[in-house]
């Protein structure tokens, strides 16, 4: 009935839980949008910083994830930050074990063929298990634009 | 058959990004402070708000431009108390030395809010500008508590402090030490108008109007309401002063540790009475049950009414109200920060309403508070 009292140390908790539970969701997002390991980092952090900014006006009762990759896109589209990631040096994942690194970087070759609507629908379906509602609402397209960006990436990454 | 390519590029990204790990999460006081150096910036804020609302003695208290017509603003509890907003008359102050021990200890961050220098009153915490008293000091206010206003009569005898004769009780003073005045004969004063006189809790430590005598309202900067450094203390700091020769508040009377039957009852009445307006549409005599800090959470009768009217619309009349055991883990548990203060905790009933009509739905109960106080009792919803 009635409205729940969110006091300080609610909302420190709430965006605790957010951190702990969604952050390498919204990190992997990043990830598969601008296929740069930095500027996914850099993203992730910002989408966190939003999240902290609006504490005071969300709906902590509703799930949070949906917010946060909706943000995650919209700033990842900001036409600054794109300018901005296209003068910064490209990153090479050094915390990864050699292998790993050295897959992703011939993975990140093959994924920059991608455009990140194409990378991203693909990686979020076929990777990360996301459902196709799901991933719609993130990228803010349709259900039918989705499956064909999806289709058209792996048809891309199969002659790659 | 081999994987086809796109699988593979596809492990390949799988790989490393779930190896990626989430960096650690600031601590909150990293995440809402200044990159600059605390003390300086307070000091800075000080001098600043000194400068500018030294105006004509004693009206308000701190940034004049902070208050909207209508006079100083009440302390909103949803609002965050431990960020700084000087448009809202708060400022956090950094504790530098102990004459408030144990309540604070230097390095605790006190939430400070302006306020009218009528609404002072004994026993509230409050941070000054303590150049009135030491000249050429720094500026970095000072944090202590009122024991008298203007036009008292102040007294230290026999290590207690009376105020117009009658003994405090001061269950906050540090380990219970004796006031004493530095000359160890008794002392009186008599408190000039729009003048205070502040002791620190640890009184045998403290410099305070012992030494220097009563203080003007003018220096004083606001009222510490919240402590909110360290985490581990955070909380709402309660403005407690009983003159224990006066006329016995409610929570002074402290014979019984538990609500007796006759408050369990009282207390069943008068959520009975509430729901009932509520039921009945008269949100105004509803409202006007619940204690200022749950009013303040609906934010006003209209917001009140709004919420209620659309919840009393599905309930179809019927309800059950039921005390629940008298037990104060129990009202702790459900007790939200922002109405912590003014529980009284010893005396207060949890009652649970439940709807039938909203059976097995998450919406099918309500708990109040009911805390008794001198005006009568007053509910507090918590769910």
């Amino acid at each position: 009935m009635s409205v729940q009292v969110v006091t300080a140390e609610r909302w420190d908790l709430s965006y605790q839980r957010a951190f702990e539970r969604h952050w390498e969701d919204v990190f992997r997002f990043a990830l598969a949008w601008t296929n740069d390991w930095a500027a996914a980092e850099d993203l992730a952090q910002d989408a966190y910083l939003r999240l902290w900014q609006q504490r005071g006006s969300l709906d902590w009762q509703r799930p949070v994830l949906p917010w946060l990759r909706v943000v995650t896109r919209r700033l990842a589209t900001d036409r600054f930050r794109v300018l901005r990631r296209r003068i910064l040096p490209r990153s090479t994942a050094l915390a990864l074990d050699e292998a790993v690194r050295d897959r992703w970087l011939d993975a990140q070759v093959a994924m920059a063929l991608l455009s990140p609507l194409e990378r991203s629908a693909l990686v979020l379906t076929a990777v990360e298990g996301w459902t196709y509602a799901e991933v719609a609402l993130a990228l803010g397209t349709s259900d039918g634009a989705l499956r064909a960006a999806v289709s058209r990436a792996r048809a891309k990454l199969e002659v790659a | 058959m081999a994987r086809s390519r796109a699988d593979d590029i596809l492990n390949a990204w799988r790989a490393a990004a779930h190896s990626a790990t989430r960096p650690a999460l600031a601590p909150r006081s990293a995440r809402i402070q200044p990159a600059v150096p605390f003390g300086i910036l307070v000091a800075t804020a000080v001098v600043l708000v000194l400068l500018v609302a030294r105006g004509p003695r004693g009206q308000v208290i701190g940034p004049a431009a902070s208050f909207p017509a209508g006079g100083a603003p009440a302390a909103v509890p949803s609002a965050d108390p431990c960020t700084a907003a000087p448009n809202a008359g708060t400022q956090l102050v950094t504790i530098e030395q102990g004459p408030m021990r144990p309540l604070l200890v230097p390095g605790d961050v006190v939430s400070v809010t302006s306020l009218a220098a009528a609404d002072l009153q004994r026993g509230d915490v409050v941070a000054f500008d303590p150049t009135t008293w030491l000249k050429g000091a720094a500026p970095v206010p000072f944090v202590m508590r009122i024991v008298a206003l203007g036009g008292d009569q102040v007294a230290i005898r026999d290590g207690h402090v009376f105020v117009n004769g009658a003994q405090l009780d001061e269950p906050y003073v540090f380990a219970g030490e004796p006031t004493v005045v530095q000359s160890g004969a008794a002392a009186t004063w008599k408190i000039p108008a729009d003048n205070m006189f502040v002791l620190g809790d640890n009184r045998s430590s403290a410099a305070d109007s012992r030494t220097y005598g009563p203080l003007p309202v003018a220096a004083i900067i606001g009222r510490g309401t919240y402590r909110c450094e360290p985490l581990s203390r955070r909380g709402p700091i309660a403005s407690t002063v009983q003159l224990s020769s006066a006329s016995p508040s409610p929570s002074t009377t402290a014979a019984a540790e538990t609500p007796t039957p006759a408050d369990v009852a009282a207390a069943k009445q008068a959520v009975t009475t509430y729901t009932a307006d509520l039921v009945r549409g008269d949100y105004a005599a509803a409202y006007a049950m619940l204690g200022p800090e749950a009013q303040a959470h609906f934010g006003s009768l209209s917001s009140f009414t709004y919420d209620q009217r659309a919840f009393f619309q599905s309930v179809a009349g019927r309800f059950t109200v039921t005390p629940q055991p008298s037990d104060v883990g129990l009202i702790t548990d459900w007790l939200p920060t922002t109405y912590g203060a003014s529980i009284d905790l010893a005396h207060a009933v949890l009652v649970e309403v439940t709807y039938p009509a909203m059976a097995g739905n998450n919406a099918g109960y309500s708990l109040f508070i009911v805390n008794p106080t001198a005006t009568g009792l007053r509910l507090y919803d918590v769910r």
